[in-house]
Parts: structure tokens; C-alpha cells; sequence
């Protein structure tokens, strides 16, 4: 029995030739003799059998050719990393954006309130208005230079007398 | 397998690609993809995974070649590097597994890398079954012993590749594979 614990512990070695040529054959004749040990050799063999017969899946040129493809394109990535815009800047950037954003709405609201300055025409609703009107016209054709002459001023008058006087 | 010490054509492609050499990165490719697929394929149990992790590897290749010292053996680096991105995927897989459950701990009290599935140890060795019963074992097996076990007997390296690999001595490999050996016939065997 002693001897089988001792056999049994080399039994890996002896299945592999590990040992030396006297030693192997020491052991041959225990095993040749003894049934138990000879069982445990046979369960190490069809342990290492099996372990063996786990073989890679074979692979066809198809999975080569995309492996090389991916690994060229995962390889390119690293050596030139892709050019993306950095999370921090766009928060480093939103401040700049509200000021424009004011700015615009700001310059929106001043265009409409002083940029355009379209004249409405007023039509005079009594004869006093109209000549206050008119009055207002001619001191701001002597402010701006304008330079009526007699004849052309008394057409705009009547243009203006005939429009007050015409039914709505 | 056989792993041969760096020849003339290896040494020239090596120093090539330490000069950026595209051409000769792709000739490593060529000499060391089948050997490195089936190590990734034998660790991390899945082909898709493993292809995934090559790529890596021949990556890290690529940017570290420069750290490789030429008295060393290309192959036993390349394959220390196959082996540490293999577990280290397995690493983040685990982690992600654990987001959801806990895993049961082996005998030195690491977690198993797989789901523990319960079987009949009196069903030995005889059908399909066994081949997924001993994937389960020796991923239940601790790290090392399951590398050398699994460097040895599933891709055919010697006990001192294994060691370099490991960074460990030839006498340290057999032992962890000689407690692998042992733990897996436990587990295939009622009597032990």
C-alpha cells in the first residue's frame, strides 16, 4: 500500500516520460501488478485525452481577412485617434453663445424700434388741420433745403384741397 | 508546438517593426495569428472572444515592441502577452458578470471565472458532456494552475515556455500542473 501511494503521486510523471529510464521501468512493474494504480493511470490518460482533443474551431480565410481588417482598423484608430470635439469645450463655449444670443435679440428689438422710420400719411380731417399740416411741411422743407418753387406748390395744394374733398 | 529560438528572418521583421514597419508587423501576424488564436481560444472559451483579444495583443505588439529585449525569445513574449489579455478579459468579464450575481469561490477561495454548474462525478469521461464538464474544472482551477495546465495540454507548450511565460521555474510549472492534473481527476472520479 505504501508503495502505491508513492506510485500513484508519480503516475503523471511516468504518463508524461519524465523520468528516467530505471525509475519508468520501477514503476511499469507496480503498475503491471497492481490493478488500482493501473486504473488511476488510465483515468489521468483519458483526462489529458480529453483536454488534448479541445481543439481551436477551424477558421476559414473569411475569419482571417476580417480579423486582419479589423485589427489594421482598430491599429489606425490608435495611431491616429480620431479628431472629436472635446466634451469641455462646448461648456467652455456656452457662455459666448447667450452673449450672441442677446446681442441678436437686442439689435432685433432696436431695428424695430428706431431703424425704420416709415412715414404714415396722415389724411387732415378739418381744413385747420390741413393747414397746420401744411405749415408743419413747409417749415421742414426749410429745415431739410428743399427748394419749391410757386407752381409747384400751389399743384400740392390742390393735389391735397381735391384728395380732402373726395369721398372715402 | 514548437517554439523556436528567434531566427535571421524573425530578428529582421522584429527590427523592422521597431521602426514602424507595417509590412513586417503584418508578416508577425502571419507566422504567430494561428498560434495566438488558439491560446486566446483555449482561455477565454469562445472564438469570437478570442479573436476579439488577438487583435489586442497583436495591438500591444505593435506600440511595445520596443520594451522587447532580443535575448529573450519573441514567442515566449508573445505569448505572455496572449495569456495576460486573455485573463485580463476575463477579468472584465467577471466583473460584469458580478453585476448581476456573485460567483461561488473555489478552494482557495477565488472566484470561478464560469457559472458553478452541478454534475454527476460518477459521469466520467464518456460523451460530449465531459468536454464541458472539464472546461468548467479547469476554470475553476486556480489562475496558475490552470494556465499551465492549459499551456501545456491544450497548446502543446513545454514546461519551460510555460515558465517563461509564468516568469516562474520549470520545477514551480510542474508542480502547479502536476495540482491541476490531480484536482481534475478528483473532480472526474468518485474516489479520487
Amino acid at each position: 500500500m505504501l508503495e502505491c501511494l508513492f506510485v500513484r503521486r508519480k503516475l503523471y510523471g511516468y504518463f508524461c516520460r519524465e523520468f528516467a529510464e530505471a525509475e519508468h521501468d520501477k514503476i511499469k512493474q507496480h503498475l503491471d501488478a497492481c490493478p488500482a494504480c493501473r486504473k488511476k493511470l488510465e483515468e489521468i490518460e483519458e483526462l489529458i485525452k480529453l483536454a488534448e482533443a479541445r481543439k481551436t474551431p477551424e477558421v476559414n480565410e473569411a475569419f482571417w481577412h476580417d480579423f486582419k481588417t479589423d485589427l489594421d482598423r482598430r491599429l489606425n484608430a490608435r495611431l491616429v485617434p480620431e479628431l472629436k470635439l472635446r466634451p469641455g469645450l462646448i461648456y467652455k463655449l456656452r457662455p459666448a453663445l447667450v452673449y450672441a444670443s442677446v446681442l441678436v435679440i437686442i439689435l432685433g428689438l432696436w431695428t424695430c424700434r428706431f431703424g425704420s422710420r416709415a412715414r404714415r400719411i396722415n389724411i387732415a380731417q378739418s381744413a385747420e388741420e390741413l393747414v397746420n399740416e401744411i405749415n408743419l411741411n413747409d417749415e421742414l422743407s426749410l429745415e431739410s433745403g428743399l427748394n419749391h418753387d410757386e407752381g409747384a406748390y400751389i399743384d400740392e395744394f390742390n393735389l391735397l384741397i381735391q384728395l380732402d374733398e373726395s369721398p372715402a | 508546438m514548437n517554439c523556436e529560438p528567434v531566427d535571421n528572418n524573425e530578428a529582421e521583421l522584429i527590427r523592422q517593426l521597431r521602426q514602424g514597419s507595417r509590412p513586417a508587423f503584418d508578416a508577425l501576424v502571419e507566422i504567430y495569428k494561428n498560434k495566438g488564436l488558439s491560446i486566446c481560444y483555449n482561455l477565454t472559451g469562445n472564438i469570437e472572444d478570442a479573436k476579439d483579444v488577438l487583435q489586442e495583443v497583436f495591438i500591444k505588439v505593435y506600440f511595445n515592441i520596443k520594451n522587447f529585449e532580443d535575448k529573450a525569445r519573441f514567442s515566449t513574449w508573445f505569448y505572455r502577452i496572449a495569456v495576460n489579455s486573455s485573463l485580463d478579459f476575463l477579468r472584465k468579464r467577471k466583473k460584469m458578470y458580478n453585476l448581476f450575481t456573485s460567483l461561488p469561490k473555489n478552494e482557495e477561495g477565488e472566484e470561478k471565472e464560469f457559472p458553478d454548474t452541478r454534475y454527476d462525478p460518477a459521469r466520467v469521461l464518456s460523451s460530449k458532456e465531459s468536454a464541458a464538464v472539464l472546461d468548467k474544472s479547469i476554470a475553476e482551477l486556480p489562475y496558475k494552475q490552470r494556465v499551465s495546465f492549459i499551456l501545456k495540454h491544450q497548446n502543446g507548450l513545454k514546461a519551460h515556455e510555460i515558465a517563461g511565460i509564468l516568469k516562474c521555474g520549470v520545477p514551480t510549472v510542474k508542480v502547479h500542473i502536476f495540482r491541476a492534473v490531480r484536482s481534475l481527476q478528483k473532480k472526474f472520479t468518485s474516489g479520487g
